[in-house]
């Protein structure tokens, strides 16, 4: 038998599926700062945050959102080679594969995003930046300059932010958007409106203001720990459901299964 | 889906630890509560034993001093005796209020007790320190035929070295009680200060032969010495 718990534990696999996108008040002015930013004459824009703040699926979100308005294009993982990011950059430049055998000659590419200048306006989106090295970051940067492309780079803070310290970042970016973990208010929405997307009301109503506030006590607001939590969670419920019916509660969650799986997950220790 | 029965374990050791604050501030708790009571108790235990003290050294000094003083020589007992008349007498010479026991809230109350609830008036004899008062008590003595009465006249003769008196008084006393080794040595001591050694030696011989008394024998070897 299917239990109810086994949607709901779907509802939180983390992704960035722009179908999953809940809209809260944060993510809201997010998305707002970033579409502002992106309409200004800047060559690069810098997104950043910890990691699990949004940063991905507010990129996702921007393109889906605008690629039928700008020509935008999502990198979502960085290229493994300098070879391979040039023929991708290539084919979005050119609209063009790149002949086989063959490799992009950056000065000539260099030329021709100057030819572009006042042609077309390309927006890229980098995500995870902070995998590129110092060497790419450079061509990134020059490519900036022509003004035909403009690079909205997305990396994460690190506990002693020396990324943002780096010199590419220092005095090539023009502006800067931080992305920060929810409130709990938003958390709350966050939850509740994910599980309300997928039509488990009931569940949704089985999450109390309680039990909210002790997720957030474990998960201190960020998106990825929560979804993970959630998950967690549910598939607890879901384990208890099939096998021991009579320790689980449907009207609640018993505050047992959080912390149970805030264990599993190593938020709290014995 | 992994084994569930580890995970309720290791919460099962969360719980326990999470409560632990908990555990230790109620142990802390109960700790303070048997400290204030112990600590009271202590309190109540100390007034009784001013209560105590004063009780004896306000009235109920030949009380006590029967079952305390069987094993003391005469010369001792008869020197705890003049002490303790020093002290009645001073008790009365001098204001209470600044004597040693001047800090004990209930001396007042405990002054007023032997003389309301018994009925004596050893004290008033004390106070007064007139002959007119030791007649008095002879004259009550007739009527209630109260040891007390008769023990105290017996060791305040002694005391002012009228040994017919006192040798009277101890008799007197032992009528009564004839275990009252005491009044027994004031009876020998009177005696023997009157120059009847022998009759009381024979006295106190009997004495030991009827009680085999370790005070009495110690007292007769001292007077054999002598």
């Amino acid at each position: 038998m299917k239990s109810r718990y086994e949607a709901a534990k779907n509802v939180f696999i983390d992704s960035i599926d722009i179908d999953d996108y809940i809209e809260l008040n944060s993510s809201v002015t997010a998305y707002q700062q970033l579409q502002h930013s992106m309409e200004k004459p800047l060559k690069m824009i810098l997104l950043f945050g910890r990691p699990g703040t949004g940063k991905s699926i507010l990129l996702n979100r921007v393109h889906e959102k605008l690629k039928h308005q700008k020509e935008i294009h999502y990198f979502d993982t960085p290229a493994p080679t300098e070879k391979e990011f040039f023929q991708k950059l290539f084919k979005v430049l050119t609209q063009k594969d790149l002949p086989k055998n063959t490799e992009v000659n950056f000065s000539a590419l260099i030329d021709f995003c100057k030819n572009l200048r006042g042609k077309r306006e390309i927006i890229i989106l980098l995500d995870e930046a902070q995998m590129y090295d110092a060497e790419m970051m450079e061509k990134i940067r020059l490519l900036s300059d022509t003004r035909a492309v403009k690079f909205v780079v997305s990396l994460h803070k690190t506990e002693d932010e020396d990324l943002i310290a780096k010199e590419h970042f220092q005095s090539r970016i023009w502006e800067v958007i931080e992305l920060k973990n929810a409130t709990k208010d938003d958390q709350s929405s966050y939850v509740h409106k994910k599980l309300l997307k997928k039509n488990l009301f009931e569940i949704a109503n089985s999450i109390k203001a309680k039990d909210m506030k002790l997720i957030y006590k474990f998960t201190k607001g960020n998106y990825r720990e929560c979804n993970k939590l959630m998950f967690t969670i549910f598939e607890l419920c879901e384990y208890y459901d099939k096998n021991e019916p009579d320790k689980i509660n449907y009207e609640h969650i018993p505050q047992k299964i959080i912390e149970m799986s805030a264990l599993k997950l190593g938020y709290i220790y014995v | 889906m992994y084994d569930i029965k580890p995970l309720e374990e290791e919460w099962k050791k969360y719980q326990h630890k999470k409560r632990k604050p908990f555990y230790f501030i109620i142990s802390l708790l109960a700790i303070l509560c048997i400290m204030v009571i112990f600590y009271n108790s202590s309190n109540m235990n100390l007034n009784f034993l001013h209560k105590h003290i004063n009780n004896i050294s306000l009235g109920k000094l030949s009380e006590v001093s029967n079952e305390r003083e069987k094993n003391i020589l005469l010369n001792d007992s008869l020197t705890r005796l003049e002490v303790k008349d020093i002290f009645s007498n001073s008790s009365t010479k001098v204001n209470l209020d600044s004597d040693i026991l001047v800090d004990i809230p209930i001396l007042e109350e405990e002054i007023k007790v032997p003389n309301i609830s018994r009925g004596k008036v050893h004290l008033d004899i004390i106070e007064t320190s007139s002959v007119k008062a030791y007649e008095d008590v002879e004259k009550r003595f007739l009527q209630s035929h109260d040891i007390d009465d008769a023990f105290f006249l017996a060791k305040s003769y002694y005391k002012k070295q009228n040994y017919t008196k006192a040798a009277h008084w101890a008799l007197e006393t032992n009528k009564i009680d004839d275990n009252l080794e005491e009044s027994l040595f004031i009876f020998v001591k009177s005696k023997i200060k009157l120059g009847k050694k022998s009759e009381a030696l024979s006295l106190l011989r009997s004495y030991i032969k009827r009680t085999d008394s370790n005070n009495a024998k110690k007292l007769l070897l001292q007077y054999d010495i002598n």
